[in-house]
Parts: C-alpha cells; sequence; structure tokens
C-alpha cells in the first residue's frame, strides 16, 4: 500500500500535508529506474510523490523563459508557504493559471486555492534542498472545502505524528514496524528518514494541526491572519521592521518570565498592540529561536536565553 | 598453445581424478601436444580414460570442454544458439517434477532465474530454465550460483536455459532451504491455497467429478477427475491426472499435490507423483459440518472457482434466449443475488423454479461454478438440483437498490473485483475529457477525431460521462461515472449538459466540476474492477460529503486524543 511499493503505473497518493512538513524536508529519494517517481520523504515520513495542498494565493506571476511562459506562485496555510510552479510544457493549463493569474493582480478579494501537485525538489550544489511543487490541478475554493482541508490535513498529520513516535524506538526493519502495526504507507519513508534526520521532533508539527482544527471550528482568527498577511504590503522579510521587531519581542520576554515561559498568545497580543500583524510576530519569533536566542520552554510557552 | 590452457584441463582432469598427481596429468597433456600435436582440448578425453575415470564421467566432462566457453554477466547477451554457458544468477523458483521422456521417468526441474544478482533491485531479467541434470542441492530459491555449461533453448521466441547432465553449478551464496522435495508435514488447506509449488493436506473429500477432456493436440482424450476437499480452514478445488478412487465424505490426505492457479483460484494438481491415501481422524469435522463452513460469502467469490456453495436473496431473475453459433436456439435464465456482503450475478441453465412475481426470493446454491465478467462473479448454475429455495429467509430482506458494502479504498484497490461497494475518499483529479463523448455505434468504444479505433470513420452515438480520481492519502483509484451515473450527479440530462457545453466551453464544464469537486471529500457506490492497471471503480452514485467541518474537526480531535 502506497508509497514505492507501488508499482510504476499505479498512480501516486495525494499525501495531505502542511507546508511546514514539506518545506523542513531534505530527502530526496529518487528510483534508479528511468521512470521511477521522485519522493521528498519528510521527517514524519511520509513519501511525497503527489500531494494536496490548500491556502491562500499569496504570489502568482508569470515568466517568459525561452521555451515559453511558466508561472510561480506560493500557497500560505497555516504553517507556512509552499512554493509551486507551472512549466512551459504543461500547456493545457496555461489558460487556467492565466485566469488566475488576472485574478490575483485584480487583487479585489483573498483567493483560497486547492491543489494537486507534484513534488519538484531541488537539490544545488551544496547539498541544500529546496522543496517544491509542480502544479497539476487546481481550483479555488471556498471557505467550508478549506476547512475541510485542515481537518483532513491535520487527520494525515496526527496519523504521521501516531505512527512516528510508535517507531521511534523500534529496530528499523519492516517487519518490526509491521508487527506493532505501522501502516504500510509509511513503513518505507519512516525507515529512510530515520537514517537521515537526526533530533526529530515530532510537536513542532502540532502547532499546525492545532490551528487548523480551531480554525476548522470556527475560530476564525486564522482567516484574518491570512488575510492581513495577504494585504500586508509592509511584507514579513523587510529588514528594519524586523529588528525593531525582534527588539520588542526580547523585552517583552525578558520583563514578563515568570520562570516557566511566556505564553505564545500573550506575545502576539503584546505585538498586536504595537501594531504588529500576527504573521509577522511569528515569523520573527521563528527567526529568534533559529538564532537560537528564543526557546520553547514548554508547549505554547516560550522563554529567552537571558531570562533568569 | 599456451600453457595456461593446458593448466586449465589440467585443473579439469583433477576434478574428475581427484587422487591422480598433477605433473603426471600436465606431462600427459604435453606428451600429446608435441608428440601428436594434439591440443589438450582434443587430448581431453584420451586423458581423462588414462587416469581411470569412469566412462560415464569422461562423456559428460568432455562435453562440455568441448564447446568454447561463453562467459557473461546478463541474459541479454546471449544467443538462441549459444551453448557452453557461464553465468552468475540468481536462484528465484526451483520446482521439480517427474517427466516422461522417451517412456523413461526422468527427474527434471523448472523454475526463475534472474541475471546480475548483485545488481541493484529491479534492474535484473528473469529467465525461466530446465534443469535436466538433478541439480536441485545446488539450486535452493534465494542462492546465488555460477553456472557453467549450460545451454540457451529459444522456443516461440521466448529464450530460456537448459541446465544439463553435465553443467556444473557452484553455490556463491547459499540460499533458503532446498525445497526440490515435497513436504510431507500437511498444511492448512487455507494456507495451501496462498502456497506455490508442492504441499501437503489432510482434509475431506467433499464433492468428486470425473471428466474427459480433449487432448489439446488432438490425440486423443484424457480422463480426468475433479473435485473439492476441505478442511476447517477452508475449501480447494483439485484436479487429479490419475487413478482416483475415493467417495465422497472420505477423509484424505494428499502429499505431493502442486498448487496451480485457474484465473484467480487455487487448484491442488494429484499427479503421478502424489500420495492419495486415506486418513484416520475421528475428530475431523464432518462433511456436513464442513459444508456449513464453506458456505462462501459472495464478497469472497473469485473468477474460476469450483464447487462453491452460497446462500443468496435472489432480486431479479429474467429468462432469455440466444442463438448459440451452431444455430441452436437456447436458453438461459440470469439476474442479481446479494447477501450481507455483497452482490454478484447468477445464471442457470436449466430451469429453476424461481416465481419473478415472488423476488424476493432466498436460494441456497450448492456445487456451483464461478466466471466473473467485467470484474462483477457470475455464479453460473448448470442443472437445476444444485439450488435449493429456502422456505425462511436467512436473513431480513435485503434492500437491494440500497445496499452497499463498505469498503476502505486499500481493500478494494489490492482486492478482487467486487460489486455493490461504497468507498470514501477525496477526489484529486477531475479529467480534462469529462462531458459529452461520441461511440461507435458497432463496439461503444469511444471515438476520436470522429473515428474508432477499429471501425474507422463513423457516425458516432452520443453519450457522456465523467471521468475522475479517488484518492484517501494512502491509495487511489480512477472513477467513472456512465450517462445514467452523470445524469443523477449532475440533475440535468444529457440535452441540458449539450446545450450547456455549447453555450460556455467544454473547459467551463470542466472547471465548474473541479470547482465543485476538486480535494473534496466524496462516497462513492457501485463496483470496482482491479486489474493490473490499477483500480476503476464504476459508481453509480457519488455522494459529496455534508459532514460540517467543524464536527469532522471534533472527530479528529476525538480520534487522536487532542484537546480543544
Amino acid at each position: 500500500m502506497g508509497g514505492g511499493s507501488l508499482s510504476r503505473f499505479t498512480r501516486q497518493p495525494a499525501i495531505r500535508l502542511f507546508a511546514r512538513e514539506y518545506f523542513e524536508s531534505d530527502l530526496i529519494e529518487q528510483g534508479s529506474g528511468e521512470y521511477d517517481p521522485t519522493f521528498v520523504i519528510t521527517k514524519l515520513g511520509a513519501k511525497v510523490n503527489r500531494m494536496m495542498v490548500a491556502g491562500l494565493l499569496e504570489g502568482m506571476e508569470r515568466r517568459d523563459g525561452d521555451s515559453g511562459a511558466n508561472y510561480r506562485g506560493k500557497i500560505r496555510d497555516p504553517t507556512g508557504l509552499h512554493m509551486f510552479n507551472v512549466g512551459s510544457f504543461q500547456p493545457e493549463i496555461h489558460a487556467q493559471v492565466e485566469e488566475l493569474v488576472a485574478k490575483f493582480d485584480q487583487n479585489e478579494e483573498p483567493i483560497l486555492l486547492l491543489a494537486i501537485g507534484k513534488a519538484s525538489p531541488y537539490q544545488t550544489d551544496d547539498g541544500g534542498v529546496f522543496t517544491g511543487m509542480r502544479l497539476e490541478e487546481f481550483t479555488m475554493i471556498g471557505g467550508e472545502r478549506y476547512a475541510n482541508w485542515l481537518v483532513e490535513t491535520a487527520d494525515a498529520t496526527l496519523r504521521r505524528i501516531d505512527f512516528f513516535q510508535k517507531s521511534r524506538d523500534l529496530e528499523p526493519s519492516p517487519d518490526v514496524y509491521r508487527k506493532v502495526g505501522i501502516a504500510d504507507d509509511l513503513i518505507s519513508g519512516l525507515i529512510s528518514g530515520r537514517g537521515h534526520y537526526s533530533s526529530v521532533d515530532p510537536d513542532v508539527y502540532m502547532v499546525g494541526v492545532l490551528r487548523a482544527l480551531d480554525y476548522s471550528e470556527g475560530n476564525l482568527s486564522a482567516v484574518s491572519i491570512q488575510a492581513e498577511s495577504a494585504n500586508d504590503d509592509s511584507n514579513d522579510d523587510s529588514e528594519s521592521s524586523s529588528e525593531q521587531v525582534k527588539e520588542w519581542i526580547t523585552t517583552y520576554l525578558l520583563a514578563n518570565n515568570p520562570g516557566d515561559g511566556v505564553p505564545y498568545d500573550s506575545i502576539m497580543n503584546d505585538l498586536a498592540s504595537k501594531g504588529i500583524s500576527r504573521s509577522v510576530g511569528e515569523a520573527t519569533v521563528d527567526l529568534l529561536m533559529e538564532d537560537g536566542l528564543v526557546f520553547e520552554h514548554s508547549f505554547g510557552f516560550l522563554g529567552h536565553i537571558d531570562s533568569n | 598453445m599456451t600453457t595456461a590452457e593446458v593448466d586449465e584441463y589440467v585443473k579439469r582432469v583433477l576434478e574428475q581424478a581427484k587422487d591422480a598427481d598433477p605433473d603426471k596429468v600436465r606431462e600427459e597433456f604435453e606428451k600429446y601436444l608435441t608428440d601428436f600435436l594434439l591440443p589438450p582440448k582434443d587430448s581431453f578425453r584420451s586423458v581423462l580414460r588414462r587416469f581411470e575415470v569412469s566412462e560415464e564421467k569422461v562423456k559428460s566432462a568432455a562435453r562440455t570442454a568441448y564447446r568454447e566457453t561463453k562467459k557473461v554477466d546478463r541474459f541479454a547477451e546471449l544467443g538462441s544458439e549459444d551453448s557452453n554457458v557461464t553465468i552468475d544468477v540468481k536462484v528465484v523458483t526451483y520446482v521439480s517434477r517427474i517427466q516422461t521422456v522417451r517412456g523413461e521417468e526422468k527427474q527434471i526441474a523448472f523454475g526463475w532465474i534472474e541475471d546480475a544478482p548483485y545488481a541493484e533491485s529491479g534492474q535484473s531479467e528473469r529467465w525461466d530454465f530446465k534443469d535436466w541434470g538433478e541439480h536441485a542441492e545446488n539450486m535452493a530459491p534465494g542462492s546465488v550460483v555460477r553456472m557453467e555449461g549450460v545451454s540457451v533453448n529459444e522456443w516461440k521466441g521466448k529464450k530460456s536455459l537448459n541446465i544439463n547432465r553435465s553443467s556444473r553449478i557452484v553455490v556463491l551464496e547459499e540460499g533458503g532451504p532446498a525445497v526440490s522435495l515435497p513436504t510431507s508435514d500437511p498444511i492448512t488447506i487455507e494456507e495451501a491455497g496462498t502456497r506455490d509449488g508442492f504441499v501437503t493436506v489432510v482434509g475431506r473429500l467433499m464433492a468428486v467429478n470425473a471428466q474427459t477432456i480433449s487432448k489439446k493436440d488432438g490425440s486423443g482424450d484424457l480422463d480426468i477427475i475433479k473435485g473439492k476437499v476441505a478442511d476447517a480452514s477452508g475449501a480447494i478445488g483439485f484436479v487429479s491426472w490419475s487413478e482416483f478412487d475415493f467417495e465422497v465424505g472420505s477423509l484424505l490426505r494428499i502429499e505431493g499435490a502442486s498448487i496451480r492457479r485457474f484465473r484467480d483460484t487455487p487448484e491442488l494438481n494429484i499427479g503421478d507423483r502424489t500420495k492419495v491415501e486415506v486418513f484416520h481422524d475421528s475428530n475431523f469435522a464432518d462433511k456436513n459440518q464442513l459444508e456449513d463452513a464453506s458456505r462462501l460469502d459472495i464478497s469472497k467469490l473469485t473468477d474460476g472457482s469450483r464447487d462453491v456453495s452460497v446462500v443468496a436473496q435472489v432480486i431479479e431473475w429474467k429468462e432469455r434466449s440466444f442463438t448459440n453459433s451452431d444455430g441452436e436456439q437456447k436458453t438461459l435464465w440470469g439476474g442479481e443475488i446479494v447477501d450481507p456482503t455483497g452482490r454478484c450475478r447468477m445464471t442457470a441453465w436449466e430451469e429453476i423454479p424461481i416465481d419473478v412475481e415472488k423476488l424476493p426470493v432466498f436460494v441456497s446454491v450448492t456445487g456451483v461454478r464461478v466466471r466473473a465478467w467485467q470484474g462483477t462473479p457470475d455464479i453460473t448454475i448448470d442443472r437445476a438440483d444444485q439450488v435449493e429455495i429456502l422456505a425462511s429467509a436467512p436473513w431480513d430482506a435485503i434492500d437491494a437498490s440500497n445496499h452497499w458494502v463498505k469498503h476502505e479504498l486499500g481493500s478494494l484497490v489490492n482486492g478482487g473485483s467486487v460489486n455493490g461497494v461504497e468507498t470514501e475518499g477525496c477526489i484529486v483529479s477531475v479529467r480534462s475529457d469529462c462531458g459529452i463523448i461520441h461511440r461507435c455505434p458497432e463496439c461503444r468504444r469511444v471515438l476520436r477525431d470522429h473515428a474508432c479505433n477499429d471501425h474507422g470513420a463513423v457516425e458516432g452515438v452520443k453519450d457522456m460521462r465523467l471521468r475522475m480520481v479517488i484518492d484517501d492519502g494512502a491509495q487511489s483509484a480512477s472513477i467513472l461515472l456512465n450517462g445514467a451515473s452523470t445524469e443523477t450527479y449532475l440533475g440535468k440530462n444529457i440535452d441540458q449538459v449539450t446545450s450547456q457545453i455549447d453555450n460556455f466551453g467544454a473547459e467551463s464544464f470542466v472547471d465548474g466540476l473541479r470547482s465543485d469537486l476538486l480535494g473534496q471529500a466524496v462516497t462513492a457506490r457501485g463496483r470496482c474492477l482491479v486489474d493490473d492497471q490499477g483500480a476503476m471503480f464504476l459508481a453509480e452514485e457519488l455522494e459529496v460529503s455534508s459532514t460540517p467541518p467543524a464536527d469532522q474537526s471534533k472527530a479528529v480531535r476525538a480520534k487522536w486524543g487532542v484537546a480543544v
């Protein structure tokens, strides 16, 4: 079932996954045959060849290359961005993509997109991996279908987290995994991933799951976040503002830490009072964590390394 | 003449005459070479004799040595004329049997071997082989061996390897245990059905049926016995090619019967070497108990089964006449049956007392065979006495118009073809050729550019259909809705769809479908055909899931224990 055990003539299933799980992957598996599918193996063991993603269309542009028009875009879900492209060799969907570009450029209302695509990872000479996706089919959807996708993807992610945790302390062999009931479609991915990724923390993917479930239960703040980030052209990458935000977060953490961390949401509320959107706040916290200045005390509670 | 060649032949002589002095052997070869100008190749036989090797060994050793050796890595390098080939292979299967060659019983074996045993998987080529030289002990499945002195055989364009009496098999890597000898420990009938090669079973004889078949080459008729044996784990059909004189109900031990597959159904083959004897076990289930146990659910029927017993509810029954190829007028009866596990067709060649006015009628059928047509099993009743009309219903009458047995997509895709099933998944592709199509009036095939593949340019018959892919994240299957199902799903008839496409274009029609269905969770109901191309679900109904996302989310939280 699933993944590489299928014969090459069988259609690969569409893996439901959030952006974060995909862009944090850097293991590419490619069969030796000419028509063997390429897989991106995530830290949770998903073998991704085809995927189903959804979210807010956050970028959509046409580029004219030597071999004809091609397109690039970004879809934002509760955990981050999926980068996608449409090749010049896919003329059958160009007309539909052109419509999407036009609609995006009009910038009248946010566009929720659901897309089926193929993993198209790219490895640089120095070993870095960019996980991208080549669009196969897509459609604009409404909030309800998006909510359905969020629940379905949360479910799929929880399933992977569960099997990942069950597999952790076992000898990495298909027979052993099968014996404890790990699903066939994940076995080979979990084994390859285990030989490649070190210190995987499945809890980080719980953040996306919780946000997705919250939204689909009618906690609409997730929608407004996305609408904000779409209209927010001051943009996450802008250097100067990001330094300022970092400083605000640091100050707030140092001032408010009772010893066991500061609730994530209170940081966001503090930033909101300074006019900083939640998405910018989150991105900046991520940057600080990458810099090693901020760490997660326990789930949902942050601390600064200079506290205490 | 090089010394290397002499060395090689000295080695070969020593293999046969182990006690000989190598120097003496060399001397002998050199004497032939210098005194008689005979190269070692030609003096080999004489030298062997001089060192008192038995005549038989001399012959076989000489046969190998006389031809040039061709050493290859891949089967692809071999031509149909090649003999005395040396190649390293992996043994995949090894099945021995007794074959009568020119009136003499010979132990031969056949099986599969793969070349390039150390290459990455998927790159090896697989060939058949025949072993005429009883090399069983060196050819255990799974082992890697070097074959020397084997030859290529080509028959009807297919090449295989012949391993001869004089061939040498050198084990490079041990495989599993040798399976050349029939196993004598009995296994359950259920397990036997999953095996290949020889098995031993103990079972009760449930049915016997003598038949005469005419040989394909027209050389006459052959009497065979077909039947069924059962134990507590299940039942299996058998064919006996030799005498088989047992009464229905006897308990038998059948040792060394080979398993063969007819369509999707395994069958025991009882041949000359199979030992069949009466077995005594007073605790073994009797015939009636086994009959109850071997009654099959409709979902378990496979193409090619025989002696099947089923209890079912007949929901539709019709008489039909046709003229066969000999111009005879024939009548048969057919219809649909259901049980709690599924639905299938039933066909009778004799009239059976089913009153169409009184449907649904419950029947118990015994000893019938199963064919499949387009993936739906079809129970064939040859004689009216195979059917018993049941006076009382074994279950509350099933409403056939709404009887769908739920299956996970994975079990459908990995199972056989079934009818009357429903499954869930998301639509992950809406094919661009959804909508109006034209079919060939002769063969119903879809026309491309107004022409049929077989019948050329024809006036097409208009039809509509929807083609999609359903996927549950681990498996996928094609979904096809025919004209009637498309009309039901869209709530539009073919004329309305035609005018929609005429006015707004086929693309806008497909875009609309995508917008409704892509990424949408659906329940499909209908039948599922499975072949080596994958699974195709012929949906009678396609229902879009209407559970509100919030409820689904709560279910997911409950399933995984995620707090709000």
